[in-house]
């Protein structure tokens, strides 16, 4: 028999039970659901400790605060949690030590920006002159910052590409005044277009001094230290000497020191545990679903007997038969899939960014179809070769 | 003569646990193109089994069975579908419709299972045959809103879209009223009469076997006696 007719019965089977079709699909959706979403937690906490080192290159020292075995647990928090934070002093302390070496501090926060009429909300970075130079911040227009805005507190800020265009159009920035919290800022430059890290936006900033930020916001703290040699001095002697400097000040080894590389490894290492836990939950949710499609189908097997031998004594064929309850477990799980995704898709996109960041992929999306049909498949073929495999006299004869 | 069916001492026994029951202990039997025979017998005599094996439902425990000269009994459940969706049309006492599917559905329900066929024409060929048996326009009905007597006409029609060798009707108008079962009797005869189509049809009720050509009378797995009617009455003395 053609695959077309055996797929138009099946769908056809399926219509004439809607609620059974759909409550042997609901394992399935939920399975398939779950897996969506927490694939998208998982990316979106990889992409979250992944846009601390978007714009760096691989010789950047990375200094955050809380120690080495808790870099997991700091890179998931954020840095919010740590009990002894890093200080602009600390960045001077650097600086003073290590005259060849260009040191950075970094602290974000979510703020207002207005000029003129128009608002918009982007993230205030603060940060020192030396940011030039460690990360890809380039200037497209105006001026970088030098050291006398940083040390004399100024009001001066240069936009992200961003929030330039939002808030200037095509009008030239440099020169003109912004408002954040009626405090007036001077715009003296603007970045080039840096573009996205996942759903990162890394042009969404307005960049100022550290020392502007921390006397007019509630960060007091640095929340990450960026140090790079200017000279020759490999990368893993100016971080021994970052440690031993940083160990005086502080008493005790309250930071880390890494590198990309390693907040990479790290970013992976987080992922991976997402993908087990989800591979975990996932599975047992699909598996139990696919259980509901098999105690389903062998009970449309059993209620569809008398069907069964009807359609083989006018000449199905024991594959026509199994193809077709084959089909009709596929497209629940199949269905069931799709309607999984769309519950997950919608979930992940419903939970606050800035409580948990979610980021949906295609392959999640793939994967959990796949799954799903394959589920299906599975736990079908056992009901649909019992059906075809039935005596026709037999099925005749069930009452 | 045109041989269509013979077989060979056919036994059919039915495994139930350790015992068996013997169902059908040598059976030989010879039926030619064209022929209408009607196997007649106590309940629980064998006759439905003995149709089930010429209907290739369901494969002999010992014997020989010869279709059009091939031996069935070597053929594998694709081949028997085969011959069943091509070469055979079944009548059941209990109709045995689908359902779910509409008179016409279920009526070319058979040509679907052909993957060479053409499901338009059988659906002109399905509305031209309840034409025949005057039901055109139940054809989008369900099997449920329809009576007895039309839902074995749909049973017929359905065995008919194949073009079949033979049409095997167990006991078709057991689950009708005795004037409905002689329409369906006359349908079968006229099919016999004016298409030429080989039939075997099973029934507990005497006064339909003077229709046939043959009467084959079972009795406990045994052909008891086999009658050649020296006056078969014909369709028109149906329904006077
Ligand atoms: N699947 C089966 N398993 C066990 N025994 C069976 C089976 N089918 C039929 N039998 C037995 O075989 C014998 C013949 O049955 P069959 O159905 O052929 O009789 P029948 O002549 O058609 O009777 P009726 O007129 O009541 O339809 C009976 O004793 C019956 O109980
Ligand atoms: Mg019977």
């Amino acid at each position: 028999m053609k695959i077309a007719r055996i797929i138009k019965m099946s769908l056809n089977s399926l219509k004439i039970n809607k609620m059974r079709t759909f409550l042997s699909m609901l394992g399935v959706i939920v399975g398939v659901a779950s897996l969506i979403l927490i694939t998208s937690v998982g990316y979106g906490a990889q992409y979250s400790i992944l846009s601390n080192i978007q714009s760096l290159g691989s010789d950047v020292i990375i200094i955050t605060p809380g120690q080495k075995t808790n870099l997991f647990k700091a890179a998931m928090s954020g840095t919010s949690t740590v009990l002894k934070p890093l200080t602009y002093e600390d960045v001077k302390y650097l600086k003073r030590k290590l005259p060849d070496a260009r040191i950075s501090p970094e602290s974000r926060i979510g703020t207002d920006v207005k000029y003129g009429n128009s608002t918009v909300s982007t993230t205030s970075v603060g940060t020192n002159a030396d940011i030039f130079l460690v990360s890809n911040y380039k200037i497209d227009s105006g001026r970088a910052f030098t050291d006398q805005d940083i040390n004399g507190y100024r009001n001066v800020c240069i936009l992200g590409a961003t929030t330039r265009d939002n808030l200037f159009g095509n009008v030239d920035p440099v020169g003109q005044n912004v408002k954040i919290n009626n405090i007036k800022y001077l715009v003296i430059g603007a970045l080039k277009p840096m573009g996205s890290m996942g759903m990162m936006n890394l042009d969404d900033i307005i960049v100022m001094p550290i020392t502007t930020l921390q006397a007019h916001t509630r960060v007091k703290s640095v929340q990450v230290i960026y140090a790079k040699a200017m000279d020759d001095m490999p990368m893993d002697v100016l971080g021994a000497r970052i440690k031993s400097l940083l160990l005086v000040r502080h008493g005790t080894e309250n930071f880390s020191i890494n590198n990309e590389q390693q907040y990479i490894d790290l970013a992976k290492t987080v992922t991976d545990t997402f993908t087990l836990m989800l591979t975990a939950i996932g599975s047992i949710a699909l598996i139990v679903g696919g259980i509901g499609i098999m105690n389903i189908m062998l009970a449309s097997v059993a209620e569809r007997t008398r069907e069964i031998g009807i359609r083989k004594a006018i000449g199905a064929r024991n594959i026509d038969v199994l193809l077709q309850f084959l089909m009709e477990s596929t497209f629940i799980s199949g269905s069931g899939g799709i309607i999984g995704i769309i519950i997950g898709v919608t979930l992940s996109l419903l939970v606050p960014q800035t409580f948990i960041p979610t980021h949906i992929t295609s392959t999640s999306i793939i994967i959990g179809f796949s799954i799903a049909v394959l589920i299906g498949i599975f736990f079908g073929v056992y009901p649909a070769r019992k059906a075809s495999l039935l005596n026709p006299v037999e099925a005749l004869r069930y009452e | 003569m045109n041989e269509i069916i013979r077989t060979e001492n056919l036994t059919k026994t039915y495994r139930l646990g350790e015992t068996g029951v013997k169902a059908l202990r040598g059976v030989s039997i010879n039926i030619s193109k064209g022929e209408l025979v009607s196997i007649i017998g106590p309940s629980g005599s064998g006759k439905s089994t003995l149709m089930h094996l010429l209907g290739c439902l369901d494969t002999p425990t010992s014997g020989k069975y010869f279709l059009e000269g091939e031996d069935v009994s070597k053929l594998n459940d694709i081949q028997l579908a085969n011959i069943r969706n091509k070469k055979i049309g079944f009548v059941f006492q209990m109709f045995n419709l689908l359902p779910h599917l509409t008179v016409l559905d279920n009526i070319i329900l058979p040509v679907v299972y052909n993957a060479k066929s053409n499901l338009r024409e059988a659906e002109r060929k399905a509305m031209k045959l309840l034409e025949s048996v005057g039901i055109e326009k139940r054809a989008k009905h369900l099997p449920a809103q329809l009576s007895g007597g039309e839902r074995q006409r749909v049973a017929i029609v359905r065995a008919l879209i194949n073009d079949p060798l033979i049409v095997f009707a167990d006991e078709p108008t057991g689950n009708l009223d005795s004037k409905t079962g002689l329409e369906i009797i006359k349908i079968l005869k006229e099919l016999n009469e004016e298409k030429g189509v080989t039939e075997i049809i099973v029934t507990h009720d005497p006064s339909i076997t003077q229709f046939t050509h043959k009467i084959i009378h079972i009795r406990d797995g045994f052909i008891e006696k086999e009658i050649e009617n020296g006056h078969v009455a014909n369709a028109e003395e149906i329904k006077k």
